[in-house]
């Protein structure tokens, strides 16, 4: 239902190349998949050898991962991941309504949102049965914000990292699931709860970012038109997001904690 | 004085009634999140934003004598509707909770409340006891009508022409650059933007997402970034070239040797349009000297792109493609820069090579394709390089030292012949150490008086030129301001100010756009106009006796009337709004604006627009037409017939603009054994200048709650500090402490580090370089050694 509350012909037209882009995608994937079961692989991205192995053209029209000597280096905040957005957005008309933000979809959106994160913060779990768990076979979904049947892949809001299961716990297998599901230890973790929306200054300021910026430099993963029903922007046409949308708190920034600034002492006035 | 709520906004609502005809309702719907409008029961009117240099119009929206909102203005060209973060919360700065409400006399370390009497009194007096002595120091903030009134109480009052405005800091190189060459705007529609040490994606946002926002509906912009870090603008860059520190001179040397090497050039252009000059040896001046194409070619000869490589670490196969790029005729091409050029001991030498690039290879005075250069301030270019209140400068581009150009002011402003000082007087830098030496060891100006910008904070090397003035007896600073700030912290006599829709306004942006607003809500407490200050003070100078205050027939300065004639006393605050000031001094300074042909039109004219762009020119139809295309025969009214381009008022006097060869000279201080880090300073995007406002502005703070700085991860690594560490960064001038932060805002190179200076507890201008160009004496806070020290070590 996602992509739903945009009617607009170009889109839909969008939708259905992407999806027999994914279609073929899948295919190739599958093929790959299939020649490399079993076989062990590296870690790619921690030695040269990874680097060197990164692939150039990944199916999907994804990037090129990110090493962690690039990540050290800066590169996750580098919008490398925003030009993946910039290549679908090229080809799409310019949005000719806005799109119509519905409050209950929002909160649907937030509350199944909620439902794989054990904190606001927390890597969400993946919510699907995978089998290949490939990086590969991820991407082919995730690369370019998939919709198959009533579900999207969402968008990676952060740039492409080799190794999704490091962060994203998988499902388990579903014939562990159905034996073991009851064993869980019981525990009374209450996580932080998300914000609902990003407050507003004034009225018609633009809100702020509610959440931090860490692993999040493609805004559109989650805001665009494929990203959360009842949150995507109404001006995807926009390239500079954090031109006008502040964070609340920037995690990254060495000042976080700070309640208010710092000023000089104020005059000291007396004599009255 | 009893200036009560209900007589100002009965004159509040007078003075909008004058021009009432014109002003177009402004109403504007506000988008909910819904995008159903709002129904909010406010006052919406313009005003151009208070911030950078853009110029960007905003809505005000008002509710009981308060601004509750602000929206962007769909109606205003220079920026459709859209704003960035700062433009949203601009109404914000003006309720900062320790607003500066009454003026305030030093008493040992602390003040006492004064009343307004007083305080003129004070300040008349300490003017009038040696008026020589005394400097006004101004501000790319101040509206037209301030710096005017400013200008003219200086050079044609008190005969004294030590009045300079921080813009010296911040845009002196363009104007200087500008005189040489010239400029034309319009980046909205180029196929390729290069940045100059610019990063738009936070200093100049609305400018910048117009340009990559074309990117989403399918069209093609290339951004090439020259830059010495990694920023924003960068991540939208389809080219990042690093180079080192003031290779920006050699890159477009660089441009100019290949231009010439391969024959791609605008041969058509240059002939019908350039001219060639060069420095002269031994005392150049700004000016120069005619040089023919021979000369000059040999002046570029050596500037090869191995030898460009080696200057600014661009690889030479980049300086070809941009070589290539400036060839392509067909291209747009528009270079932006602002500080990274201007804030450079070569600033108007890079000016006037980069203006010089453009030139040659044709890419001029077309939509698109053009030099563009940047503002940061308001009404930099309105106030300081229109209304020239600059120490050399009077209005309509006039000069002090020429005696024909004073004769001109003098006869307009009805003064006695030779009232006129014909000595430029302090430029900014100089002014300041004047101030700060003991006058008994040569200090001669003994009283500055400080409008709407705060020296504390962003004069360089502050230890030599503000800070020495603590324990200077005989020294005393006056400082209009709207928050305590690093100025006040050592003024004598505070004097607090209105700001922005607090009164009535002319600003004139980058673009040559002039913008009008009117006063929409009052001041707090008893904060009065930093214009009315100024005729204040006059007529305070008057009454003591001062000569100068009159004109040739005894009348005041600023003598404003009715229309019936009658003399209205405007020098008293509860008479000021009796009239539009703003109105009167803008008419009176028009004929000025004529004398260049940067026409503006009258008063009544602004009301009515979101600004318009001189020249103004009035139609038979008798509307008022502006310019958007200066030079360019299709647009602009000026350009004699038959000609497509012409330079008029060029520095040549043939209508031809110029070509400047000018050599590399590397910065006067590097790193070293002692010192091995590159410091440069410089703006975030939420924070405008020295944060007095913004970090006011609660959704600003909290997104850039302090000043940092950036350092490379290597770096940090070998110097044992991690993110978040406090560490002290010094340069053999002085020294702050600001936490580290490794992978930033931005990012520099090793080697490199970068320091914001919004922060006013950590003073990066303690650290930097007062050290300046030649002919803008702008100095360069973009490039001085320093070095990293862990504290306790």
């Amino acid at each position: 239902m996602d992509a739903q509350s945009y009617t607009d012909a170009g889109l839909v037209r969008r939708r259905n190349k992407l999806i027999l882009a994914g279609a073929v995608a899948l295919a190739v994937v599958g093929y790959v998949v299939g020649l490399r079961a079993g076989v062990p692989e590296g870690s790619p991205g921690l030695t040269d050898a990874g680097r060197a192995a990164k692939p150039a053209n990944v199916p999907g029209g994804g990037l090129p991962a990110l090493t962690y000597d690039e990540v050290g280096a800066g590169a996750l905040r580098a919008d490398r991941a925003l030009q993946t957005w910039a290549a679908m957005t090229a080809t799409m008309a310019a949005p000719t309504g806005k799109p119509v933000i519905d409050e209950a979809a929002r909160g649907r959106s937030l509350d199944e949102r909620a439902s794989r994160r054990a904190y606001n913060g927390a890597p969400p779990v993946i919510p699907h049965a995978a089998h290949g768990l490939d990086d590969l076979s991820c991407l082919a979904c995730h690369g370019e914000a998939l919709k198959i049947g009533t579900r999207t892949a969402k968008n990676l809001p952060h740039p492409y990292l080799t190794n999704c299961t490091q962060c994203h716990a998988a499902a388990a297998p579903a014939f562990l699931a159905g034996e073991r599901g009851g064993m869980l230890a019981e525990s009374a973790w209450k996580g932080v709860a998300a914000p609902r929306s990003g407050p507003r200054a004034t009225p018609g300021a633009p809100p702020a970012v509610p959440h931090t910026l860490q692993m999040r430099s493609n805004c559109m993963a989650c805001h665009g038109a494929h990203g959360w029903p009842g949150m995507q922007t109404s001006h995807p046409e926009r390239r500079s997001c954090l031109q006008c949308h502040a964070p609340i708190q920037d995690g990254a920034h060495p000042g976080r904690g700070l309640s208010t600034p710092a000023f000089l002492p104020p005059p000291t006035v007396g004599g009255r | 004085m009893g200036a009560g709520t209900d007589r100002r906004s009965f004159l509040k609502s007078a003075a909008m009634a004058a021009a009432a005809a014109a002003v177009v309702p402004a109403s504007v719907a506000l988008a909910g999140d819904d995008g159903a409008s709002v129904d909010d029961g406010l006052t919406w009117d313009k005003a151009p934003c208070r911030f950078c240099g853009t110029g960007c119009h905003v809505q005000v929206g008002v509710k009981d004598d308060r601004v509750v909102a602000i929206a962007g203005d769909p109606k205003a060209d220079v920026n459709k509707g859209l704003l960035c973060v700062k433009g949203y919360h601009v109404g914000m700065a003006l309720y900062g909770k320790d607003r500066l409400t009454e003026p305030l006399l030093r008493k040992g370390d602390g003040f006492v409340p004064i009343s307004w009497d007083e305080a003129l009194d004070i300040a008349a007096k300490r003017i009038m006891k040696a008026p020589e002595r005394f400097a006004f120091y101004g501000s790319g903030q101040w509206t037209i009508p301030e710096g005017y009134a400013a200008q003219k109480f200086m050079k044609g009052g008190l005969a004294n022409n030590h009045i300079d405005p921080n813009a010296r800091l911040c845009m002196a190189s363009a104007v200087t650059g500008f005189i040489a060459t010239y400029g034309v705007d319009e980046p909205a529609g180029c196929d390729v933007l290069i940045t100059w040490g610019n990063n738009p994606a936070e200093m100049h946002p609305v400018l910048f997402s117009r340009v990559i926002d074309r990117r989403s509906r399918g069209e093609t912009v290339k951004v090439i970034d020259i830059g010495t870090r990694r920023t924003r603008t960068t991540d939208q860059a389809d080219e990042y070239l690093e180079m080192k520190p003031h290779g920006d001179v050699a890159i477009a040397l660089g441009i100019l040797n290949r231009l010439r090497h391969h024959g791609t050039w605008d041969k058509e252009f240059v002939k019908k349009h350039c001219n060639f000059r060069a420095l002269q040896a031994g005392k150049p001046t700004l000016k120069g000297e005619a040089i023919d194409f021979d000369t000059w070619s040999e002046g570029i000869a050596k500037y090869t792109p191995e030898v460009v490589e080696e200057l600014s670490g661009i690889p030479a196969e980049k300086i070809e493609m941009l070589a290539k790029l400036f060839g392509d005729r067909k291209l747009k091409i528009t270079s932006l820069w602002c500080m990274g050029m201007n804030q450079h001991t070569m600033g108007t030498a890079v000016n006037s090579l980069v203006h010089g690039v453009h030139l040659f290879s044709g890419h001029f005075g077309k939509p698109g394709d053009a030099p563009t250069s940047l503002t940061g301030q308001p009404s930099a270019c309105g106030t300081v390089r229109e209304v020239g209140t600059l120490a050399h400068a009077l209005p309509g581009g006039r000069l002090v030292a020429k005696e024909a150009h004073r004769t001109q002011c003098e006869d307009l402003w009805n003064l006695p012949k030779g009232r006129i000082n014909g000595k430029p007087g302090y430029h900014t830098v100089k002014m300041w150490e004047q101030f700060t030496s003991p006058s008994a060891e040569g200090g001669d100006i003994d009283t500055i008086f400080v409008q709407v910008t705060n020296p504390g904070q962003t004069l360089p090397n502050l230890n030599h030129l503000f800070n020495d003035k603590k324990g200077l007896k005989e020294k005393f600073l006056i400082v209009s301001e709207v928050y305590p700030t690093a100025t006040t912290w050592l003024a004598d006599l505070i004097l607090p100010a209105s700001m922005w829709v607090e009164k009535n306004g002319v600003f004139g942006n980058s673009e040559r756009r002039t913008q009008q607003w009117f006063k929409q809500v009052n001041p707090p407490g008893d904060a009065r106009d930093d214009c009315w200050m100024t005729i204040a003070i006059a007529h305070r100078l008057m009454e003591l006796g001062h000569p100068g205050m009159k004109d040739k027939d005894g009348k005041f300065l600023f003598h404003v009337a009715d229309e019936n004639g009658k003399a209205v006393p405007v020098w008293k605050w509860e008479h000021y709004y009796d009239m539009n000031v703003d109105k009167a001094l803008v008419e009176e300074y028009r004929p000025f604006t004529r004398m260049k042909h940067k026409d503006i039109a009258p008063y009544d004219e602004y009301v009515k627009t979101r600004g318009l762009r001189w020249p103004v020119v009035e139609q038979k139809d008798g509307s008022w037409r502006e310019t958007r295309f200066r030079f360019s025969a299709f647009d602009d009214p000026y350009v004699k017939e038959g000609q497509d381009f012409e330079f008029y008022h060029s520095t040549s006097g043939d209508g031809r603009a110029q070509i400047g060869v000018h050599d590399y000279k590397p910065p006067p201080e590097m790193p070293d054994g002692e010192y091995p880090l590159w410091l440069c300073t410089g703006r975030v995007l939420e924070h405008w200048h020295t944060g007095t406002m913004t970090r006011r502005v609660a959704p600003l703070a909290r997104a850039m709650p302090t000043a940092y700085v950036e350092v490379h991860p290597e770096d940090a690594q070998a110097l044992g500090v991690s993110d978040g560490e406090v560490v002290i960064v010094e340069s053999r001038r002085g020294t702050t402490e600001l936490p580290v932060w490794t992978k930033g805002r931005g990012r520099p190179p090793e080697g490199s580090i970068f320091v914001p200076f919004f922060d006013e507890t950590r003073r990066i201008n303690d650290v930097t370089l007062h050290l300046h160009d030649p002919f803008s004496k702008q100095p360069d806070y973009k490039k001085c050694a320093a070095r990293i020290r862990k504290k306790g070590r």
